[in-house]
């Protein structure tokens, strides 16, 4: 899979904006289903990410407590 | 007795001289004392001469005559200056003092107090020695912008100091303590005696060659002033200031700072405290590294739970906001349309049916067939076509007649026309 273009927190800002836009009354129902599904659409690529780095940073501080404990062996 | 005759004259016999200001003696040698005190020329001095008649009281205090062939002068090194200084005066000795010119007036006495005392013989070295620290210090050789930082995490390290002495051993102690990892590169040389500069400039010869080498400690242990000369040559200091790699000096000595020294990029007071200053604590570093780690990844994390919490929100108007709700009062609507249509439709067709029956009984009212009752018939063809004339009668075709009460067959005998 391609690398996403945009940035988590731009994803996240465009996300907002399109939950702002959809409050508006006067949407036409057609451009509120396709930023609807744009939403939908960005909610799992940001989380994805989030869980992502997440799992990142947490991965490496095993990496370094397990250096430490072998360097503390060794 | 004749005037003018020369002879001694007795002092009562002077003439008499007016006296104008008479003094006393304390105040004479007070005044005098003063006057040496507050000039510079009695001070910071360097009196070059041979001791005579050295002796030490019993608090410790050592008295001695220097003495060359045109005078001689009292000097007093105080028991507290005596243990500073490494030469002991004795008699016969060629020394340089250093002090300052005191007079006391209870013996009206002038003496020299003595801080600092070295061998004659160095008199012109050190002299030497001055004239070449000014000259290298105009050269810029010991600014500081000339000195480089030592590395922050150096892995070679090498070592030039003395094979035998208890320097390098101190070194090896002291990194191996601090950064077992690091590598020490030693580089034995002669640091005293004649031709220790020449060996100390060759073992740092021989360091720059290597490429991976971070840092360098010029290190020997203590040892009296004369024996630093070598760290004071021209040479070594000018092999050091063109070193490629920083070099920290840890000549172990308290008072004198020598010319290595200055041109070092960095000067510790020993050889241990040179090994702390070049390699750093490898357990206080791992130990700041990872608080640092932790920080960071606690900031991490405040900025994805940061994050996440935003998501969370969005999602969540996301759902309220859904074109399904949407799409819900549209269908709504939409059924709601249909209702009023439906309403408006039933409305409608009951409305035409009961035109149509009105209508359908105008017509019936109108039919022709109403005629039949009253005894007509009418002439339709086999086709079902009405024959309302004579005229399009054929004789011998056959026709049906319809009464008000049923049908009759019939066929045309002849035709006869009107008119």
């Amino acid at each position: 899979m391609a690398e996403p273009e945009v940035s988590l927190d731009k994803a996240l800002e465009r996300l907002e904006s399109i939950a702002d836009k959809l409050e508006d009354p006067a949407l036409d129902l057609d451009e509120a289903v396709r930023i609807y599904e744009e939403g939908l659409r960005l909610y799992a690529e940001c989380a994805k990410r989030l869980d992502a780095a997440d799992l990142r940073i947490t991965q490496l501080a095993e990496a370094l407590a397990k250096q430490a404990r072998e360097r503390g062996a060794g | 007795m004749r005037e003018g005759a020369k002879g001694p004259r007795l002092p009562f016999e002077a003439p008499a001289a007016p006296i104008a200001r008479v003094v006393r003696v304390g105040q004479v040698v007070t005044r005098l004392a003063a006057h040496i005190q507050s000039g510079d020329d009695f001070k910071d001095l360097w009196v070059e001469g041979e001791v005579v008649q050295a002796r030490v009281s019993p608090a410790g205090h050592v008295y001695f005559t220097l003495r060359d062939p045109v005078g001689q002068l009292a000097c007093a090194l105080f028991a507290s200056k005596a243990a500073q200084v490494p030469l002991t005066p004795r008699d016969g000795a060629k020394v340089l003092a250093h002090g300052y010119i005191e007079l006391y007036p209870r013996d009206g006495r002038c003496q020299l107090m003595v801080d600092d005392l070295r061998p004659a013989g160095a008199g012109d070295a050190y002299l030497q020695l001055e004239a070449l620290k000014r000259r290298l210090a105009a050269e810029g050789l010991f600014a500081s912008a000339r000195k480089r930082p030592l590395p922050p995490a150096p892995r070679r390290v090498g070592v030039v100091t003395s094979a035998v002495g208890a320097a390098w051993r101190d070194i090896q102690t002291v990194v191996a303590r601090r950064d077992a990892r690091v590598e020490l590169v030693f580089a034995p040389a002669q640091v005293q005696g004649i031709g220790a500069a020449e060996s100390i400039i060759a073992a740092l010869d021989g360091l720059a060659q290597l490429r991976d080498l971070d840092v360098v400690i010029l290190a020997r242990g203590g040892g009296a002033a004369e024996e630093l000369w070598p760290f004071n040559d021209e040479a070594l200091v000018r092999a050091l200031a063109r070193f490629p790699r920083p070099v920290c000096s840890g000549v172990g000595h308290e008072t004198d700072v020598t010319l290595a020294d200055l041109v070092a990029d960095l000067r510790a007071p020993t050889p241990s405290a040179a090994a702390e200053l070049v390699v750093p604590d490898a357990g206080a570093t791992a130990l700041r590294a990872e608080r640092a780690w932790r920080r960071m990844a606690g900031r991490m994390r405040d900025r994805i739970e940061e994050r996440r919490r935003r998501l969370v929100t969005a999602r969540r108007l996301l759902d309220r906001r859904a074109p399904a709700i949407r799409l819900a009062v549209s269908r709504q609507r939409l059924d709601e349309a249909r209702r009023v249509l439906d309403r408006l439709i039933a409305r409608v067709v009951p409305v035409r049916r009961s035109r149509a029956v009105a209508a359908q009984r105008r017509l019936a009212a109108l039919s022709p067939l109403a005629v039949l009752g009253r005894g007509y018939a009418i002439v339709e063809g086999v086709d079902g076509h009405v024959r309302p004339s004579a005229g399009v009668l054929a004789a011998g075709e056959r026709v049906r007649l319809r009464m008000r009460d049923g049908r009759a067959a019939a066929r045309v005998e002849s035709v006869e026309r009107d008119g």
